[in-house]
């Protein structure tokens, strides 16, 4: 006996798969509405697999593109790291950098160059009549252009005799001439920040956006130019540029090490500053999408345990109506394992086609968030496959004990049965 | 199941027997209550015979028909069908032992109505794990036997009831089994197709198959070669009639 032919004896039924998956399409037929209703948990459970798992593969991605796009190997020097909790007694006492502790850091060796900036609060943007209210005002230093890789397309940038005499000039973002100037030239020109005259020297280049925030809506004068009204709520914070990118870790130990000397930190004192790396940003933004993870699951196992009773309601339902045809069947010499998986097969015909469904639209869903949301979308093919699985298998769990009930009924009882 | 009062012989029957059944008693209990349905019933039944069993309503006939056909085991007692001890087998070799040995035709057809004609006569052969060419070869020539070569993908409800009883005659012959067991299988047709089933039937057991028909209609009981009559859940007569 060949070995297809012992197991075709031994599984007849694994052979007969096709009249079974026949047999539970041909239910979902006759009971169109009904089967549609017990798959509609199934179909949404697949669906918001598929479909989140697309949104999020989409935003890892672009995530991915936009922290390399801050400008390669950046470190951040900030009060608080993201996402860190601290007590009302430490956010009270924590601090922004001193001058004193920046220089410190442009003298360690493997600082390529630092840029200390500090948020400046305007209510008012003004040049004649045009009026610019929610730009970012940085004081900062000439350092800006080489940290940030960002540099002027018209004009000159901040030079150090700027900085040294906080002259009143202003270098621009590019959303902030569109605003103010409309196909003016814009440099040589004067502007207010409330009230304050300030020559715009130079116009940066356009930077795009991060996070769908626009970087581009800033304005850029000499560190002191403006004095910071209430040093509590006035943080220097500074970007620094290490000597190369093979050396992060390395200079966020020096960097590290400089502030704790300077701040008098004892050994067992932690940092009461933060620096923050593009990992610290990349497992940030992981921590999120886990969570979106979570979420993704929780809903989905809901949408399956929701189908799942469905459907063994439907088979149950299904047992009892074809009582007589299983004991017709195991007169002709079904045996339990045999008409197990008849019910078995039928039950994941019912959730596999609910699951094709639900990663029909749940990929429907993907494409049209792609075309017409700023959040692109990535369809999973693991996350389709595991899936498409979860659905079989809910069919599977949900389906044995309809299934054992069919298996278990007494041939001769089945048969009187009317 | 208590060991049947007879000296054990675990091999086969040498004497040509068919079907040899030994004192089988079947015993339903209902709540406190014991109900004998069959009380000892011996005969056997030897290849090619064409048998009737007869009796009324409650008679056991019903029983005896379900141990014949290996639904069922006797409380006590042997049964021995083609040299094996059906008596001693579990639900799993009863089931096979049905789909090798027994073939069924019941009053109401009961053909599966969403399959074709083809499809319901393939059944057996799926469960005896025969590869899709071959079933589909003998299923036809199966169908082909009843006349009905031309109505192989009819669906049931496409079909008349003597179509639909032939059908099923050819789904129960399909595997070459030891026996066809008929159960009232004019019950439902009427008197002309009734006819009609029981000459296939004298043209089968002509073919050298055995047949064993379970009915109450005195009629259709005379077209068999042999009746045993059942009451109370005994034998009353078991008599050969050369007509």
């Amino acid at each position: 006996m060949t070995l297809a032919r012992r197991i075709a004896v031994r599984w007849p039924v694994l052979f007969a798969m096709r009249e079974a998956v026949g047999m539970g399409l041909a239910a979902i037929q006759a009971y169109k509405l009904r089967a549609g209703l017990t798959i509609l948990g199934v179909v949404m459970g697949i669906m918001t697999v598929t479909g989140m798992s697309a949104i999020v593969a989409g935003l890892n991605a672009s995530m991915a593109r936009q922290i390399e796009s801050l400008g390669s190997s950046v470190l951040l020097l900030r009060p608080f790291a993201p996402g860190e909790h601290v007590t009302d007694e430490e956010w009270r006492k924590r601090k922004g950098l001193s001058m004193d502790e920046v220089q410190a850091i442009a003298a360690l060796p493997l600082v390529r160059a630092i840029s200390p900036m500090e948020l400046i609060r305007v209510e008012m943007i003004k040049y004649g009549n045009q009026k610019v209210q929610d730009a970012t005002i940085l004081g900062t230093t000439g350092a800006y252009e080489t940290v940030h890789d960002a540099f002027v397309q018209k004009g000159r940038f901040l030079s150090d005799v700027d900085v040294d005499r906080a002259s009143p000039v202003a270098v621009l973002g590019t959303d902030v001439v569109d605003a103010l100037f409309a196909g003016l030239d814009p440099i040589d020109k004067e502007i207010f920040l409330d009230g304050r005259r300030f020559r715009v020297i130079g116009v940066m280049e356009r930077k795009g956006k991060f996070l769908f925030q626009s970087r581009d809506n800033i304005i850029l004068i000499p560190r002191g130019a403006i004095q910071r009204r209430d040093q509590r709520f006035n943080f220097l914070i500074a970007d620094v540029k290490p000597l190369s990118p093979l050396v992060i870790d390395k200079s966020v130990d020096q960097i590290r090490e400089a502030v704790r000397r300077k701040r008098k930190l004892r050994y067992s004192d932690p940092d009461n500053f933060a620096v923050v790396t593009q990992d610290t940003l990349t497992d940030l933004y992981r921590q999120i999408t886990g969570g979106i993870y979570m979420v993704m699951i929780a809903i989905s196992s809901i949408g399956l345990v929701v189908g799942g009773v469905g459907v063994m309601n439907i088979m149950l339902v299904s047992v009892t109506e074809r009582t007589r045809e299983i004991g017709v069947r195991k007169a002709l010499g079904a045996k339990k394992r045999d008409i197990l998986w008849q019910f078995l097969t039928e039950a994941m015909t019912l959730t596999g086609t609910g699951g094709l469904l639900g990663i029909a639209i749940g990929g429907g869903v993907a494409w049209l968030v792609n075309k017409f949301s700023p959040f692109p979308a990535v369809i999973q093919t693991s996350w389709v496959l595991v899936a498409f699985g979860t659905a079989l298998a809910v069919g599977l769990f949900f389906g044995l004990w309809p299934a054992a009930k069919a298996a278990r009924l007494d041939p001769i009882e089945a048969l009187r049965y009317e | 199941m208590s060991v049947a009062p007879v000296p054990p012989s675990t091999t086969a029957q040498t004497d040509g027997a068919l079907i040899r059944a030994e004192d089988l008693w079947r015993t339903y209990v209902m709540g406190a209550e014991e109900i004998h349905a069959l009380r000892g019933v011996s005969f056997t039944i030897a290849p090619n015979e064409y048998v009737a069993v007869m009796g009324p309503s409650g008679s056991g006939k019903s029983t005896l028909m379900n141990l014949i056909g290996c639904l069922d085991t006797p409380s006590r007692g042997r049964y021995v069908l083609r040299g094996k001890v059906v008596s001693e087998m579990n639900d799993d070799e009863l089931a096979a032992i049905r789909n090798r040995e027994i073939g069924f035709v019941f009053q109401t057809f009961n053909l599966l109505p969403r399959a074709t004609a083809l499809h319901n006569v393939e059944l057996p052969l799926v469960y005896a794990g025969i590869p899709k060419e071959e079933r589909l070869a003998q299923a036809r020539r199966a169908l082909e036997m009843v006349d009905l070569a031309d109505r192989m993908s009819h669906k049931p409800n496409e079909l008349s009831g003597g179509q639909r009883q032939r059908v099923a005659v050819a789904r129960a012959l399909v595997m070459g089994p030891a026996i066809l067991l008929a159960d009232e299988p004019t019950g439902n047709l009427d008197t002309v197709t009734g006819e009609e089933i029981m000459g296939l039937f004298e043209r089968l057991h002509a073919g050298g198959n055995t047949i064993i028909l379970v009915t109450h209609e005195k009629d259709i009981a005379d077209h068999a070669h042999r009746t045993i009559h059942i009451r109370d859940g005994k034998i009353e007569s078991d008599e050969e009639r050369r007509r």
